[in-house]
């Protein structure tokens, strides 16, 4: 015997005991929104441009805020001068163009150089004679991020330029770096895995969302609810096929990463990775669900889905590195589910470990069981209010 | 003659108030086309705060003049949150990975200073990344120099000397919110319009527009000026939120009203023409989320378009968003980011603006054909 949503109860037509029934209601259920999913190739194709799109952005953002481009005017004939542009050039904090003043000028104002950077004709002399001698730097300060950079690359290029004097050098304090990893990694390496966690949460809502709303749309909810079948298998099946088109969509992103070399999996790690994508993949289709129900249509869904995953991506320090940011957005980030996504992924994939990984976990499952139990209310109003 | 036009004229008016009517109806939308711009706003500080708070601790050995002076220095490269700490402190946040770095002034730095003595600061930094690594390490080193031209002004004769294009720097969150006006201004146009026209075909309404006794040109204009004003309000607010939250008043008050009216028309024209085409709000709405932030990454959002590669250069200038972000810039902040100058550059959003009321046309002629199809 089975019960069905309306509380009847219903014979059972076959013999199937009540969890192998409930897995094939479930399995049922997903392979149809699958299937629907499917159906809609831009839907699909729209969907895809997210991920497409977010990870251009990663790149478009790591590239535009790393090193700037300056021109380089030496007037000076001596090797001071010779070896400050040496020191300039070999800091690697700017794109040089080495250039004459003339062609200086020009790449300024057509805003092609952030700045331009004059090495005086008697810098030799004046240095020789350790006379005050101040190199030009026409700066577009038009925002403090370049602003910035520049003010702050010229001095380490003149550290750089004193270090190369050696025992000669008036300049007798030096910084001895340590680094605490033997490789570090490009910042677009790095936020491949925050990146995926985002994948994850926008397809994983929209995907479950577009399918749970959808029910609405087409008016078939009614018989969805009223089915003699558990609640709880619909609300499964439908979170299921947001957790497999999902968790198959951020393990092929994974594989690529690995492929490329973004990303160092080995070993453990690779089903340690696929698990967190899993964990996290269920709990943004759980989200789906709840979205869904909650909407009743397709288009608000898929807004909704972008506002809610992109917030709680931000909130978790997926721009960054959620300890390095202000203490407000740390705390924020304590009740946020991806900032254990993003936390797990890069344990596990970056630096092999499980440090904090059962945690994550923990909160995970929680997380995606919470959304899931959140979905089925919200269905469960839905049936009551009609 | 008069008569031709005035008809053209209630058509359009006729078909804009239908419009209106029917998107002050669908709250969702609405509420949408403010969010989400106000979400990438969001977005855009959080991106800002994310390397700006980078957590330093300094442990000093060493408390002298030199020494202070030398964390002085540190502090004004800033680039990092400098932490002053003991050693147990800075330990147990290294253990916790929630340091960047830790600089440790050593014992005896004022007396190795003054005697002119080599000194070694040690610095461990924890790399997570190359950007990380490179702020913090960045930091340091630049502090030698200032370190030495504050102290020793006589002993160290490189020094820079600076030069700016503007009197005042524009802070990074003023500087990325001008670029939010414009993705709000797009993604508002987009969604009030694209959705417009979507919903007349999912809904089937658009036969009878299309059977009416009215020009085709008249309804189009009509359901682009019924968008345009539904947008209006949602532009507005987040034009309200840029000058009062960010503190971005318009240096140009018209031109800034202006660049904005003309910007987000040119945005209904495009939202009007994909609507048309997709004739499926949800797809539409996919796309949207999709496609206009990384338009806005490659159209000079972090700074002007020629500090970028040669590809994003030559992406940005086939796109509207590009000349609309260099015209919000100059109207608000005064600041000279492109290079065609400001008059070309409001003719190439005008010209697109054309060019998209004219793909709109072409679509809606196109869909004529499968709208008067039997099974339509």
């Amino acid at each position: 015997m089975l019960t069905s949503t309306a509380g009847d109860h219903i014979p059972t037509s076959t013999r199937q005991p009540a969890w192998l029934r409930f897995t094939a209601v479930a399995w049922t259920i997903a392979w149809k929104d699958v299937r629907v999913w499917v159906s809609r190739p831009l839907q699909v194709l729209g969907s895809l441009l997210v991920p497409i799109s977010y990870t251009l952005v990663v790149f478009l953002g790591s590239a535009a805020t790393s090193r700037e481009p300056v021109a380089v005017v030496n007037l000076d004939h001596g090797p001071t001068g010779a070896r400050l542009v040496h020191a300039i050039t070999g800091a690697g904090v700017f794109r040089v163009s080495v250039t004459s003043p003339a062609a200086a000028q020009r790449m300024y104002d057509g805003l092609q150089v952030a700045a331009v950077i004059t090495i005086p004709p008697d810098l030799s002399r004046r240095a020789a004679a350790h006379e005050r001698a101040p190199v030009s730097v026409r700066l577009d300060n038009l925002n403090l991020d370049v602003a910035g950079d520049v003010r702050n690359a010229l001095p380490d290029a003149i550290t750089a330029y004193y270090a190369t004097l050696g025992t000669a050098s008036p300049v007798r304090v030096a910084i001895a770096e340590h680094l605490l990893r033997a490789h570090t990694v490009q910042l677009y390496q790095y936020s491949v895995l925050p990146v995926i966690i985002l994948i994850v949460t926008v397809n994983g809502i929209i995907v479950s969302g577009m399918a749970a709303a959808g029910e609405w749309e087409r008016r078939t909810v009614k018989e969805l609810l009223l089915a003699p079948v558990s609640r709880a298998a619909v609300v499964i099946g439908k979170m299921l096929a947001g957790f497999l088109a999902t968790s198959l969509l951020a393990t092929t992103v994974l594989a690529a990463g690995a492929a490329l070399g973004w990303i160092p999996l080995a070993g453990w790690s690779w089903p340690a990775s696929i698990g967190a994508i899993m964990l996290s993949a269920a709990f943004a289709a759980g989200a789906g669900i709840a979205i869904g129900a909650w909407y009743q249509r397709r288009q608000p869904v898929t807004v909704a889905a972008t506002i809610a995953a992109v917030e709680l991506f931000a909130l978790a320090g997926g721009l960054g590195v959620i300890w390095f940011e202000p203490p407000w957005l740390q705390r924020i980030a304590v009740f946020d589910p991806l900032a254990y996504a993003i936390h797990a992924l890069q344990q596990v994939s970056f630096y092999h470990s499980f440090t904090g990984v059962w945690r994550d976990a923990a909160v995970l499952t929680a997380a995606a069981a919470a959304a899931a139990v959140a979905g089925s209310l919200a269905m469960r109003r839905e049936l009551a209010v009609r | 003659m008069f008569s031709a036009g005035r008809d053209w004229l209630q058509a359009a008016r006729a078909s804009a108030v239908k419009d209106i009517r029917t998107a002050l109806t669908e709250r969702s939308t609405l509420v949408q086309s403010i969010t989400l711009p106000v979400n990438y706003m969001i977005m855009m500080v959080l991106f800002v705060l994310a390397g700006a708070h980078d957590p330093v601790a300094v442990v000093m050995h060493d408390n002298g003049r030199y020494a202070q002076q030398f964390v002085a220095a540190l502090a004004r490269t800033r680039t990092c949150r400098l932490l002053i700490e003991d050693q147990a402190q800075a330990r147990d946040q290294w253990r916790q990975g929630t340091l960047v770095a830790v600089i440790t002034i050593p014992a005896g730095f004022d007396a190795a200073v003054s005697h002119g003595r080599p000194v070694q600061i040690p610095m461990a930094v924890n790399n997570l990344n190359e950007d990380l690594t490179h702020d913090a390490v960045w930091a340091a080193r630049s502090a030698v120099t200032s370190f030495y031209a504050h102290v020793f002004p006589h002993q160290v004769s490189l020094v820079p000397a600076e030069h700016d294009q503007y009197p005042r720097d524009t802070g990074y969150v003023p500087f990325l919110a001008l670029s939010v006006i414009v993705i709000a201004l797009m993604v508002s146009g987009l969604l009030q319009a694209g959705t417009a026209a979507a919903r007349d075909w999912e809904e089937r309404t658009v036969k009878e527009q299309l059977l009416a006794p009215a020009r085709p040109s008249a309804i189009l204009a009509g359901q682009m000026a019924g968008a345009f004003a539904v947008s209006l309000p949602a532009a507005v607010a987040v034009v309200a939120a840029v000058v009062f939250v960010a503190g971005d008043h318009p240096a140009h008050l018209l031109m800034a009203a202006a660049v904005s009216l003309l910007t987000l028309a040119t945005f209904v024209a495009a939202g009007t023409a994909a609507g048309t085409a997709l004739k499926d709000r949800a797809a539409f709405v996919v796309l949207l989320r999709a496609i206009p932030v990384p338009l806005v990454f490659l159209s000079g959002l972090f700074g002007a378009l020629g500090f970028q590669t040669a590809a994003v250069r030559d992406i940005a200038s086939a796109l509207p968003i590009h000349y609309a972000i260099v015209l919000e810039q100059f109207a608000f902040r005064g600041l000279r980011t492109g290079t065609a100058g400001l008059g070309a550059d409001a003719l190439i959003v005008t010209g697109f603006l054309v060019a998209f009321a004219a793909l709109a046309a072409l679509a809606h002629r196109l869909s004529r054909a499968s709208a008067a199809s039997p099974g339509a």
